[in-house]
This record gives structure tokens, C-alpha cells and sequence, in this order.
């Protein structure tokens, strides 16, 4: 039996359990008023109330709502997408190491995002993250296609296995059309670390729907996904048509990572880190972790992106750099206090 | 298991004898190195390489010591192109330069080739080919210039030095004063006040700015151009937002694409707000022409369009 | 069950014959993609020239061509195949991982960060300082690993996981650094690739002693690792010092990676792919499996370096770019292929 999640499953109390979300929701919110708030220009609280009730085309109200707002927007369900994905993720696969990335979602958007530049320098932004998407979505499926043809053996290593072959072969086609045409490709490198700057409307208009979309439809998840993560045997056990259930999470993962990766760039440990704070604030039902997910993600992401305006003031650090710089040490504080479990 | 260790031994000796052959070789090839002929001694960024008077076969291993070379006179016989000549280099400038045999890419020239075409001379960028310098000088003098990281003035060094190299000093020392000329007096042309300029690189909706260590701005700022980007930075181009740009609010705004008439930037609501927007100093030009050309021809070309565009007398 | 646990239960010892034969095939195999190798190129040299050549009676120029540029860059393919394939032997079976490499470990992105540094932010630094950065931050960074990793012993699991961290994290640096839109990033992207573009004598001198010196060091105490293969457990009955041995042999193939990398850039996937091939032509047996994987290894990156520069000269697309392109996919191949039986 795989008990993989590392932590006892304690039992947390209803009560418990809403005063988290609580916290949470406040923490959510805090992040939305310094994402809109902060900036190369710092526009106060009294201008923002002014902006949304009595809105009055001023130059600094221009900025909230054409750059700053969409700009929130996207980050928020970005996060959200991808720690709900990254849930997903670890419930499908049991491995608490398993984000969208392993997919090869990622390296299939960049890869994807690359061609296009250079082969279709004038496409416009809808054209390029629907190229993303296609590449994301593409390289996910054969990953799990050519790891499930491959017979016999242990189905995690094989997706894993499967998984960085494919995601070494999209990466090296990336590298050859990125060092062999250095002239077309200034625009795609910010994108490529993972970015949510100069995010407009238009980009939420495509995030928006697929997003909601994708995480009530993960929500609904909630229950077959604490079943699964207890092992294809239980689950099956208990009445779940396993393999139904495994393709349409891999579905919805597809979708909610892919469409933020094509929206944002890569953006990794938001998918990795996210669902193990959640769990050990409340617990492995999945049934409260993805929504929890989805808001500490939103929450997280945002200050994340506040961050990255300060670090290299008045520039900009490309928000996918600081998750990393974020992400790591407390991803190795887990690894540390961990017990250590060999799958069996 | 004694089968095996044949295999590894015999392996090894292989390598050894290998390398035997290429010490020795080598020690040859040193050997014959006799220069009867007239050398001068050029000084460039890695150190001083003995040249020949003459040089009449040059490889050049970057694109904007072409155009040096032209000036001086001389016709490269082998260039590293990428591959892709009708891309990157100027039309006329291919046209005259016809006959030339490719070495490979910028960034990993064909040592082969460039051996095969015997050449007398070879130009290199101080900052792409640091790693071979060794090698090159092998097969030839070599000396390593700046172009790929040069601002205006490395810019003018360069063509200075290219001249020195392959004995035309005064023939290019004569391009580079005419090219000061016409910079002081286009300067001298040029409105009181322009007031500053950006220049952006759009891709796709990605606001690139040159920073003044980039040689276009430096060229504009020879015409009394001041950049509009003032903070500090070592970069040559950065990262800004619409909001940044909007804070910047350039006079004129320079917008470098490579395909013309699509300016997605334009799309955005806060683009409006620009001062440049609003007084239709926003312009639109190649991006061939005024970023990947980098010499005194290009500085030329981007000072002649400057005159066109920005002059008009505001 | 663990997957190595079912590859030993389920491999028959193959006869010593059988691996004789192995060995020489793949030594022929390199010995003849060598001559290719020495004949292909922006010009070709039939193999009767190279033969003159060699004995000193040749055409000087085809002389120096060979032996300045295409020898030493085909010995240094060997090399850096050998040193990588065997480091990543090492790597797996202590692990006991196979999706374990030098890479995961960290140490590529180390030395990634390291390189990709200097050559953005210290663009006028001289190469041999581009090698020490990357030698050092490839070490530097494992250490750091194992060290993190460390918490009364080191376990497998808890070190692939911290070693996963921070390579993600040197990773987002060199993405970081390259988004800069520095003209120097190609060069950057270049080394990231592996490339053995320019390298000549000097460069596969400086890495010979590495891989001479730790390759049959590490096979040497190959017999040991087939005991710590049974399990730590057994190890110990049997009276093996097995931590210090393992750490020994790590550090052995972190050692002779971070060479290989300082030299050649990072080259990923050797390390990964080969031990898995060497294994099932010859079975985990390390005595048998060390030479293997180093015979395929120098094969694998031999064929690639050809590939890259014989494609469309003068251009040449690094041998690390061609090994990504088309070796994982070979390696999807062989897996699928494996399991039909």
C-alpha cells in the first residue's frame, strides 16, 4: 500500500478546516491589492477605491485597469490552474514529486512557442498560445501513450522515464532553433523562463473561461481523487472505474497546465509545492485540497509576481525565477523532514 | 576477463599513438612557420598578432567587419554567415562580396574550411571566438575585434584596427573621418531640442529597449539624441513594460520590426497615453538596418535614416 | 518491487562468449566510425590518404587537418562518451534509481549556472577560466546536494529529491540569465548544448588523466558494487564498508562528469540512456557492465558529434543538440522494444 504523501493523515476538524480557507481568502486578497497597487508607479488604496467606483480615465486609473488588472487576473488563475494541476498530478501518479511538468507540457509549449517565432515571425499573440497549447497538449499525450505502450515494469518510472526522454528531445529541438537563429528570437527568451508581464485582456479573455472551466470540473474530481491517491486497488475497490477516471484527470491537467503555460511561459514549483502545503494544512481530502489549491496557488503567485518587480528595480524578473528562488528551499525542507518511504 | 583487458589496452595504446602522431605533427608544423616576408605587429583585444604587410586573403568571422574590410578595399574570401547571406548581409554589400565561400555559423566557424581557403588574415569577434583564438592562430594571424558587444565607440576602433591589419590604415583612417564629418555635420542639421528617443525592439508585443551601451543609441547620440532610458545598466537591451514605457515617455519613439506595417504594441490601450503617440513621433524602422548592422556603413545608414525621420525641424 | 530488484531476478547470466564477441563488435563499430569520422567533413579524405598521412608521407594540409582538428576531436567523443556512460553506471546502481544521472544530481545545472555566468556576466574571461567555473560549480553544487541530503546517512530517495530541487533551481538561474537578451547568450546556449566544436589537443589533454586514471578505478571496484547492489542490508553481513565505498565511487563519477562538462558543456542523456542499454545486452554484473556502458557511451557520442558536423558543413549543430534529438527517442524505442518480450 502506498502511503506516499509522507504525512499522517490527521484527521482535521471542520472548524479547523474553514479557518484555513478563511486565512487563506484574506491572504488572496492582500496579494490582489499589492499586485495592483505596486509597481513602477505605486498608486494608493484611496486611487483604487476612486478607480473602481467612480472611474474617471485618468492616466494612473489607464494603468490599473488596462495593465495592471488583466495582469492580476492572469497570475491569479495561472497559480490557481497550476497547483489545482499539480494536485491532480500527485493524486494520478502518487508521487509526491509529480508536477504538470513531468507531462512534458512545458518543454511541448516552449518548443511549440520557439517554431512559431521563427518560422511565423508576425503571428499574433492568440495564434501563439494556441500554438502553445497544441505543443503542450501535444507532447503530453505521448507521453502517456508511449508510457503506456511500454509493457511490464513499474508505471511511475515509466512515466517518468518516458516523461524526461520526451522532454529532452522537445528541449533539444528548442535549443537548435533558438542557437540557429539568433536574429528572431530576442522576443521568446523572457517567455521562455516564465513570465507574466505585458499580459493583457486578450490573454485573459483565452485564460479566463478555460480556467474556470477546468478547475470547477477539477473540483468535481475531488472525491475520486482522494481515492486514487489511496491506490488503483483501493479505488477500484470501492466502485471507481479507475482507468475512466485516470484519463479524465489527465484530461483536465492537460487543459489547466497547458493553457497557463501558453498564456505565461513555463513556471515551475507552483504545481510542485503548492499541493504539499495545502496537505499539510488540511489533510488529503481532495475534496477541500484542490479548491485550497487553487486559492493559496492564486495567492502565492501574485506575491510572487509583486516580488519580482523589486529585485531588480526598476526592471522586472521574469515571476518564474522567483518561484524557483522561492520554491527550492522550502521543496528541500520537505525532502529533509519527509520520512522517507521506499514505494513498494 | 584476460580478453577484456586486451580490449582496454589495446584501446589505450590506440590513444597513445594518437596522440604521438600529434605531438609530433604539431612540432612540425611549428617548424616550418618561416616568415621571410614583411610582418607588422597589430595589437587587438587578445594580445598582438604579427600580420603581413599585405594581406590579400581574409576570413572574417563576423558580419560587420565586411563592411570594414570593403572600406579598406579588400574582398574577404571566406565569411562566417550563418548560412544565411541573403538574410544578414546588406544586398550591395553581397553583391560585391560574390565569390566568397562560407566557413559555417558566427558562433561555431568551420575550422576546416577556414583552413582550406589558406588565408592570410583572420578577423574574429573578440567575444564569440575568445575560445579558439588558439586554434585560428594556427592556421593563421588572427586578430579578435570587438563587434558583437561594441558600442559606438568600440565600433569605430574596430574599423580603425581592421584598416591597420590589412595595411589600408589611411584609406580607412579617410572613411572614418567622413563618417565623423557627416555626424558633426547632421548634428549640426539636427533641431535644438529633439528631446530623447527610445529605441524597442517589438517582438510580438515584447518591449525591448537598447540601453545607451548599444551603438545605435550611441550614434543617435552623436546627432544630440539623448536616450530617454536613464537608469543605470550594463545590458545592452532590457525588459520593459508598457507601464515603463509609459513612464519613460520617450519624445520619439523608435520602433524596430522585422516585418513591416505590424506593430502589436499599437493594440495596447496605455500605448495612447505615449507622448510620442500623440504627436506622431513614433517610427518604424528595419530591424536589419539599425541593430544587426554593425559598422561604420551601418552607423552611416542609421544616421542618414535619422535625418529622414527625425529631423523634421520640431 | 524495486525495478532493479526485477532486472537482476529476471536477467540470465549471459556466457562469456557471448560477451567477448559484445566487446569486440563495439570496439570494431568505433574504431570504424572513427575512420568515417576522419574522413567526413568539409572536405572528404579517402581512407588511403589518412593512411599516408599518418605515416607521414600525406598531403600537409589533409595531414593537419587530420591530425589538427578531427584526431583529437574524435578522441575527445571517445572520452567524453566513456566518462559520462560510466559515471552514470555509477550513479544509478547507488542510487538505486534508474531515472537517476550526473544530471539529476545537480551537477549538470551547476555547471550549467556556472558556465552560462561567467560567459554572460564575465564575458571577457579567458576559457580556461570558463572550465575551472564549470568543474567548480558542477562539484560545488553536488556537494551542496549532499550535504542537504544528509541527515544520519545519506538515503537514496531524500538525495534524489534534494538533487531534483536544486537542479530546477540552477536551471531557472540559467533561464534567468538568458532571458537578458545579452548578445552573449548564443554562446551560453552553445555550451548548454555540448559541443565539441574547437576543441582540440589541448582540451582532450586536459581531460585525458581523468578518464584514464578514474574509469578503471571505479571498475575495480566494481566487484564491490555488485554487493552493495543486493541491498544495503547484505552489504553490510558481508562486511563491505558500504558508505565509504559508495561515496568513493560517487564522488569518482561526479569527479569525471564535472571534467567531462568542464571540457564539452553539459551533454545530457548519455549518463541516463546507456547504462540502461548496457544493461540489458550484458545484465547488471558491473564487471561486465562498466566497459559495456563505456564502449556504447564512446559509440553513442562518436556517432553524434559525426552527425552534427557531417550533416550540412560548415555547419555544424553540436553533438549534445543531435544526442537529444534523436537518442531519446532511440531510447523510447528500445524500451518499447524491450518490452514486448
Amino acid at each position: 500500500m502506498k502511503a506516499v504523501h509522507g504525512l499522517s493523515k490527521r484527521n482535521k476538524s471542520p472548524l479547523r478546516i474553514i479557518a484555513i480557507f478563511l486565512a487563506v481568502i484574506i491572504l488572496l486578497l492582500i496579494s490582489m491589492f499589492l499586485s495592483i497597487s505596486i509597481g513602477s508607479i505605486h498608486i494608493s488604496f484611496g486611487t483604487i477605491k476612486q478607480a473602481i467606483l467612480n472611474f474617471d480615465g485618468s492616466k494612473e486609473q489607464s494603468i490599473i485597469q488596462t495593465v495592471r488588472l488583466p495582469r492580476l487576473l492572469v497570475t491569479a488563475f495561472v497559480g490557481a490552474n497550476l497547483a489545482v494541476a499539480g494536485a491532480l498530478m500527485q493524486a494520478l501518479t502518487r508521487n509526491p514529486l509529480a508536477s504538470p511538468g513531468i507531462f512534458g507540457i512545458n518543454a511541448g509549449a516552449s518548443a511549440a512557442m520557439v517554431f512559431l517565432t521563427v518560422l511565423v515571425p508576425s503571428v499574433s499573440m492568440i495564434g501563439g498560445v494556441f500554438g502553445a497549447f497544441l505543443g503542450g497538449a501535444f507532447a503530453a499525450v505521448i507521453v502517456y501513450v508511449m508510457s503506456s505502450l511500454i509493457k511490464g515494469g513499474d508505471s511511475d518510472v515509466k512515466l517518468a522515464l518516458t516523461g524526461v526522454a520526451i522532454q529532452g528531445m522537445l528541449m533539444s529541438l528548442t535549443q537548435t532553433l533558438l542557437i540557429f537563429n539568433e536574429s528572431k528570437t530576442e522576443g521568446v527568451m523572457f517567455w521562455l523562463t516564465g513570465s507574466v508581464i505585458g499580459r493583457d485582456w486578450g490573454h485573459v479573455h483565452v485564460l479566463v473561461p478555460f480556467s474556470i472551466a477546468g478547475l470547477l470540473i477539477a473540483f468535481g474530481l475531488g472525491r475520486a481523487s482522494s481515492l486514487l491517491s489511496l491506490g488503483d486497488d483501493v479505488a477500484r475497490g470501492l466502485g471507481q472505474r479507475v482507468f475512466a477516471i485516470r484519463a479524465f484527470t489527465a484530461v483536465v491537467v492537460i487543459v489547466l497546465a497547458g493553457v497557463s503555460v501558453a498564456i505565461a511561459g513555463p513556471i515551475g514549483f507552483v504545481g510542485l509545492v503548492v499541493p504539499h502545503m495545502v496537505r499539510y494544512l488540511i489533510g488529503v481530502d481532495y475534496r477541500v485540497v484542490l479548491p485550497m489549491s487553487a486559492l493559496l496557488g492564486a495567492s502565492l503567485l501574485l506575491l510572487a509576481d509583486v516580488l519580482s518587480r523589486f529585485i531588480t528595480y526598476p526592471y522586472e524578473t521574469p515571476v518564474g525565477a522567483v518561484t524557483a528562488l522561492l520554491g527550492t528551499p522550502y521543496f528541500i525542507y520537505l525532502a529533509r523532514r519527509k520520512k522517507t518511504e521506499r514505494k513498494a | 576477463m584476460n580478453k577484456k583487458k586486451i580490449g582496454l589496452l589495446a584501446f589505450i595504446t590506440m590513444l597513445a599513438i594518437g596522440m604521438l602522431i600529434g605531438c609530433s605533427s604539431t612540432n612540425k608544423e611549428n617548424s616550418a612557420d618561416e616568415k621571410n616576408e614583411k610582418t607588422r605587429v597589430v595589437k587587438h583585444e587578445l594580445g598582438e598578432t604579427k600580420v603581413k604587410e599585405n594581406p590579400k586573403r581574409v576570413v572574417v568571422l563576423e558580419l560587420g567587419f565586411i563592411d570594414a574590410l570593403l572600406d579598406a578595399g579588400i574582398k574577404p574570401v571566406g565569411v562566417a554567415d550563418d548560412d544565411k547571406a541573403e538574410q544578414l548581409i546588406d544586398k550591395d554589400v553581397l553583391k560585391e562580396i560574390k565569390g566568397y565561400k562560407s566557413v559555417g555559423t558566427r558562433a561555431q566557424p568551420s575550422l576546416e574550411s577556414i583552413k582550406l581557403l589558406k588565408p592570410d588574415l583572420i578577423i574574429a569577434d573578440s567575444e564569440r571566438h575568445k575560445n579558439v583564438y588558439k586554434e585560428l592562430s594556427k592556421i593563421a594571424p588572427t586578430i579578435e575585434l570587438k563587434n558583437l558587444n561594441a558600442n559606438y565607440d568600440d565600433l569605430l576602433n574596430t574599423e580603425l584596427k581592421v584598416g591597420e591589419a590589412v595595411g589600408k590604415k589611411a584609406k580607412v583612417e579617410k572613411v572614418v573621418e567622413e563618417h565623423k564629418q557627416k555626424m558633426k555635420d547632421l548634428k549640426a542639421k539636427a533641431p535644438k531640442n529633439p528631446g530623447n528617443v527610445l529605441v524597442i525592439a517589438d517582438a510580438n508585443g515584447n518591449i525591448n529597449a537598447r540601453t545607451s551601451n548599444f551603438f545605435t543609441t550611441g550614434v543617435l547620440e552623436q546627432l544630440g539624441f539623448k536616450n530617454a532610458l536613464t537608469d543605470p545598466t550594463k545590458e545592452y537591451s532590457v525588459k520593459m513594460t508598457m507601464e515603463q514605457l509609459v513612464k519613460a515617455d520617450p519624445d520619439k519613439l523608435i520602433v524596430m520590426r522585422n516585418e513591416k506595417g505590424h506593430t502589436p504594441l499599437a493594440k495596447q490601450p496605455l500605448w495612447k497615453e505615449l507622448k510620442a503617440v500623440k504627436n506622431n513621433q513614433v517610427y518604424e524602422v528595419d530591424v536589419f538596418k539599425w541593430s544587426l548592422r554593425r559598422s561604420v556603413q551601418g552607423a552611416n545608414g542609421i544616421a542618414d535614416e535619422a535625418e529622414k525621420l527625425l529631423f523634421e525641424g520640431k | 518491487m524495486s525495478y532493479m530488484q526485477t532486472v537482476n531476478k529476471t536477467k540470465k547470466q549471459p556466457s562469456r562468449f557471448k560477451s567477448v564477441g559484445l566487446f569486440i563488435i563495439l570496439s570494431v563499430l568505433i574504431i570504424a566510425l572513427s575512420v568515417i569520422s576522419l574522413s567526413l567533413g568539409d572536405i572528404n579524405i579517402p581512407p588511403l590518404d589518412i593512411i599516408t598521412s599518418f605515416i607521414g608521407i600525406g598531403d600537409p594540409d589533409l595531414t593537419s587537418i587530420l591530425v589538427e582538428f578531427r584526431l583529437p576531436r574524435i578522441l575527445l567523443a571517445i572520452l567524453t562518451g566513456v566518462g559520462l556512460a560510466v559515471s552514470g553506471v555509477v550513479v544509478q546502481s547507488i542510487m538505486r534509481n534508474p531515472l537517476a544521472s550526473p544530471d539529476t544530481l545537480g551537477l549538470s545545472s551547476g555547471s550549467g549556472l556556472a558556465a552560462v555566468a561567467v560567459t554572460i556576466l564575465l564575458p571577457l574571461a579567458s576559457p580556461s577560466v570558463l572550465s575551472a567555473a564549470a568543474f567548480a560549480g558542477g562539484s560545488l553544487v553536488f556537494v551542496i546536494v549532499y550535504l542537504l541530503a544528509y541527515k544520519k546517512g545519506v538515503e537514496p530517495i531524500r538525495f534524489a529529491l534534494i538533487g531534483v530541487a536544486v537542479s530546477a533551481f540552477c536551471s531557472s538561474g540559467i533561464h534567468l540569465l538568458i532571458s537578458k537578451a545579452n548578445p552573449n547568450v548564443n554562446a551560453a546556449l552553445i555550451w548548454l548544448s555540448g559541443s565539441l566544436w574547437g576543441r582540440t589537443w589541448d582540451q582532450l589533454i586536459g581531460l585525458l588523466p581523468w578518464v584514464v586514471i578514474l574509469v578503471p578505478l571505479i571498475w575495480l571496484l566494481a566487484a564491490r558494487l555488485d554487493l552493495i547492489h543486493l541491498g544495503d542490508e547484505v552489504a553490510r553481513g558481508l562486511g563491505a564498508r558500504v558508505e565509504l565505498i559508495r561515496l568513493v565511487l560517487l564522488a569518482s563519477a561526479v569527479a569525471m562528469t564535472a571534467a567531462v562538462v568542464s571540457v564539452v558543456g553539459t551533454i545530457g542523456f548519455v549518463g541516463l540512456i546507456i547504462p540502461h542499454v548496457a544493461k540489458r545486452l550484458v545484465g547488471p554484473r558491473h564487471k561486465k557492465l562498466i566497459p559495456t556502458a563505456a564502449l556504447l557511451g564512446a559509440l553513442f557520442v562518436l556517432a553524434a558529434d559525426l552527425i552534427g558536423r557531417g550533416i550540412a558543413p560548415p555547419i555544424e549543430i553540436p553533438a549534445g543538440l543531435i544526442i537529444g534529438i534523436i537518442g531519446a527517442p532511440y531510447f523510447l524505442y528500445l524500451l518499447w522494444r524491450e518490452s514486448k518480450k
